[in-house]
C-alpha cells in the first residue's frame, strides 16, 4: 500500500467517526436538548414592566388542577382527601401481601390502619356531636413520630376535621375548642386512640361537594412575637399529589414496586404529607422516619429528603473511584446522556433533594452528576416554599446539564400545578426591560393562604395576593428567567 | 508494514484522545443566552403601522384590531395565519371586515391612514361586528389597545 493510501484512508476514519461520533452521542441522550431548552410554555405577552406568565410544558390544557377523578359517567373533579385515602384502601384490599406502613421504625398494617383511623374520627365526631371542634393540634415534633400520629392525621382527614400543626407554644393563647394529641397518653382530646387488631380493608366514599371543601390542614410557626398559619385546602393537596405524579415520566413512574423513604425534618410538613398522600396513589411501600436510618435509606427505591441531611447520609459522602472513569461518566451526564459508573439494581432509583427556596445551594450541578454517577441514581432537586402544597421549582427527571451557580441559589422548571411571572422591582421606569428578571410572583391550585399576626392580636391574612394583579402572590424573592424556560433564584 | 485494520486502530485512538482532549464537560448556561424570536409582546398601545408587522410573517405572533382593541390571535393561526382564511385580518384593524363579513382587502383602511370610526355601518352590520367582539373577548388575549400613528405609546 502507498503512503498516500495510507493516509487517505487515515482521513477517511477520522472524517467518518466525526461525523457519525456525535450522531452517535444524541442517540444516547435520554432526551432530546430541545426538550431541556424549552421547559416552560410562556405566555405570549406580558405587561410593561413584567414578565410573560409561564407554565410548565408538562401541560397539555391549563395547570394541572387535581386528580381527574371520573364520577356520574363522565364528569371529572379534582379529589379531595377521602378520595386519596379510599384509593390506596381498595389497593390495599386487593393486594396479596399486607401492605405494611413504617413509622418511625414502627409498623402498621394498611387494614389496621383503616380501622384505627376510622374509628378514631367518627369517636371525635361523636363527641362533638353538640359542639363545634375547631381542630386536632399536633405537635409538629409528635408528626410522624410514631403510629398513632399517622391514625390521628388520617382520621381527621377522613373525616374532615381540620389539622393544625404547630411548634408546641404557638397555641398557648389559644382559646379556640381545639382537642390535642397528647402522643404519651394517646389521646386526642378526652378520645383514647384505640388499638385494633382485625384489619378493615372498606373505606365508603360516596361523593358529596361538601368533602372538596373545607381546611384540611393548617400548619402554624412562631418567630418572636410573630406568628404565621397557614391554611391548606383540599384542592391544594389534591393538585399538588397530582402535580407530583405527572412530574416523572411514564417509563420512570412511582409503582407498587417501588419502596418510599421519607427523611421527615420539621418545616417541611406539607411536602412530606404531599408526598405521603402521592405514595398512597401509586401504593409503593412508604417509611417516614423523624431519625437518620441508614439501612432504611439504602433499602429504599425513593428517597425524599433535605439537602442538608442529605449530606449526613452514606449516600452523600463522596466516595473516591478512578477518576479517570468518573470524569468520563461526568461528560457524558453534561452532555445529556445518563452513564452512572454504578449500574445494577442498587438502590435508591431515585433521589428527590428538597431545599427552601432563596436558601443557599449546598449541591451544585456538578455535584449532583457525582452522586448520579457513583449512586447509579437519578435525582430531582425541588424548592419548596411555606405556603405552597409540594415544590414551587424542581429540575427535570432528564437534566443533568452543569450550569454555572454564579449568583444563583437554585434553578428549577415549575410546578404543574402554578404559573409564574416577574415582575421588575426597580423604581426607576426602565424602558429598556426585557421581562427576563424581577421579583417572583406566583398564582396556583396550590398555595395556601397564609395569616401573619402579632401574639395577642387577630389573625389577618397575609399572602399579599393583590386582586389588581390578577391574584398573583410575590413571594420576596428575586428571580430570572433562562432560555430553558427554568426559574433562576 | 502497516495495516488497514492498523490505521483504522490508529485513527479510532487519535479521535478518542482528542475528543477526551477536548471534548470535556459541557457547560450550559441559559442565563446567558436570550431568544428574541419569540419573545413575548409587551401588552399596551399600538398604532395601525406598529400593529401592522404582527401578521405571522414579519413576526411569528398575530394581532388583530377589533374595535381599537387589539387581540393576540397567534392561537388561532390556522384562521388568522398566512394561509388561513382570515389571513388578510392579520396584523390590520378588522372591524369593517368583520362588520360586513368580508374578507376583501377594500374592507381595510390603509395602514397609514386614520383609524376607520366605523361610520356609516348599518345595524344589522354593528350587531354582527358586537358578536364578533365578544368571539374575541373570550377566546383571544386582550394586549392593547389602537392608537392613532403619532399618537405617542
Amino acid at each position: 500500500m502507498e503512503d498516500w493510501e495510507k493516509i487517505l484512508i487515515t482521513l477517511l476514519c477520522l472524517l467518518l467517526l466525526n461525523y457519525s461520533y456525535p450522531k452517535l452521542l444524541d442517540h444516547w441522550k435520554d432526551v432530546p436538548d430541545l426538550y431541556l431548552q424549552e421547559q416552560s410554555v410562556i405566555g405570549t405577552t406580558r405587561k410593561a414592566n413584567e414578565s410573560a406568565i409561564y407554565t410548565s410544558n408538562k401541560l397539555f390544557t391549563g395547570l394541572r388542577g387535581g386528580l381527574e377523578i371520573r364520577y356520574d359517567h363522565y364528569k371529572i373533579r379534582t379529589g379531595n382527601l377521602r378520595d386519596i385515602w379510599e384509593i390506596f384502601v381498595n389497593q390495599a384490599k386487593k393486594a396479596p401481601e399486607p401492605k405494611l406502613i413504617r413509622i418511625n421504625g414502627e409498623t402498621i398494617e394498611a387494614g389496621i390502619l383503616n380501622a384505627m383511623a376510622k374509628k378514631l374520627g367518627s369517636s371525635i365526631e361523636k363527641s362533638t356531636s353538640g359542639g363545634a371542634l375547631e381542630k386536632v393540634y399536633i405537635p409538629s415534633h409528635d408528626l410522624f413520630s410514631n403510629v398513632d400520629s399517622l391514625v390521628v392525621l388520617i382520621g381527621c382527614f377522613i373525616t374532615q376535621i381540620p389539622v393544625h400543626i404547630g411548634a408546641d407554644n404557638a397555641q398557648s393563647n389559644e382559646n379556640d375548642d381545639v382537642y390535642y394529641y397528647d402522643s404519651s397518653a394517646r389521646k386526642v382530646g378526652p378520645i383514647v386512640i384505640e388499638n385494633i387488631n382485625t384489619p378493615d380493608y372498606v373505606f365508603e366514599n360516596v361523593y358529596n361537594i361538601k368533602y372538596d371543601q373545607g381546611i384540611p390542614l393548617k400548619i402554624s410557626n412562631r418567630s418572636g412575637h410573630i406568628a404565621s398559619e397557614i391554611s391548606f385546602t383540599q384542592a391544594n393537596f389534591a393538585s399538588a399529589v397530582a402535580s407530583s405524579l405527572k412530574h416523572l415520566p411514564e417509563s420512570h413512574s412511582i409503582t407498587k414496586d417501588d419502596s418510599l423513604f421519607i427523611y421527615h425534618e420539621a418545616g417541611s410538613e406539607v411536602n412530606d404529607i404531599v408526598k405521603m398522600l402521592t405514595s398512597f396513589i401509586s401504593f409503593c411501600d412508604l417509611e417516614i422516619s423523624t431519625e437518620h436510618l441508614e439501612t432504611s435509606i439504602s433499602k429504599a427505591s425513593i428517597v425524599s429528603i433535605a439537602e442538608s441531611k442529605f449530606l449526613a447520609t452514606e449516600l452523600g459522602q463522596k466516595k473516591t473511584t478512578s477518576s479517570f472513569r468518573l470524569n468520563r461518566s461526568l461528560n457524558y451526564f453534561s452532555k445529556g446522556i445518563f452513564a452512572p459508573i454504578i449500574k445494577s439494581e442498587n438502590k435508591p432509583r431515585i433521589i428527590v433533594i428538597s431545599r427552601k427556596i432563596g436558601s443557599k445551594m449546598l449541591i451544585g450541578p456538578a455535584e449532583l452528576n457525582q452522586y448520579r454517577s457513583l449512586l447509579g441514581c437519578r435525582i430531582i432537586v425541588e424548592q419548596t416554599y411555606p405556603n405552597v402544597a409540594g415544590p414551587l421549582l424542581l429540575t427535570d427527571f432528564y437534566d443533568y446539564r452543569v450550569i454555572p451557580t454564579r449568583n444563583i441559589n437554585g434553578y428549577g422548571c415549575l410546578s404543574q400545578s402554578l404559573e409564574i411571572k416577574l415582575v421588575n422591582d426597580d423604581k426607576n421606569v426602565n424602558s429598556n426591560y426585557n421581562g427576563t428578571y424581577g421579583q417572583v410572583l406566583v398564582r396556583g391550585y396550590n398555595i395556601g393562604k397564609m395569616a401573619k399576626y402579632a401574639i395577642g392580636l387577630p389573625k389577618r391574612p397575609s399572602n399579599q395576593i393583590d386582586i389588581a394583579n390578577e391574584g398573583f402572590m410575590p413571594l420576596g424573592i428575586k428571580g430570572k428567567w433562562g432560555s430553558d424556560g427554568c426559574l433562576y433564584v | 508494514m502497516i495495516t488497514i485494520t492498523g490505521i483504522i486502530v490508529l485513527a479510532l485512538i487519535a479521535y478518542f484522545a482528542k475528543e477526551f482532549i477536548t471534548g470535556g464537560m459541557s457547560i450550559s448556561n441559559p442565563l446567558e443566552n436570550s431568544t428574541t424570536d419569540s419573545a413575548p409582546i409587551v401588552e399596551g398601545r399600538f398604532t395601525p403601522l406598529s400593529l401592522a408587522k404582527f401578521n405571522g410573517t414579519d413576526d411569528p405572533k398575530i394581532l388583530i384590531a377589533v374595535k381599537g382593541k387589539v387581540y393576540d390571535v397567534s392561537n388561532g393561526a390556522s384562521f388568522y395565519g398566512p394561509g388561513g382564511p382570515y389571513e388578510n385580518f392579520a396584523g390590520r384593524d378588522a372591524s369593517r371586515g368583520l362588520a360586513k363579513n368580508s374578507f376583501e382587502l377594500d374592507c381595510l383602511t390603509p395602514t397609514d391612514q386614520p383609524i376607520d370610526q366605523l361610520k356609516n355601518l348599518t345595524a344589522d352590520e354593528i350587531e354582527s361586528l358586537d358578536g364578533w367582539e365578544q368571539h374575541f373577548e373570550g377566546k383571544y388575549p386582550l394586549v392593547g389597545t389602537l392608537h392613532e400613528n403619532g399618537d405617542s405609546i
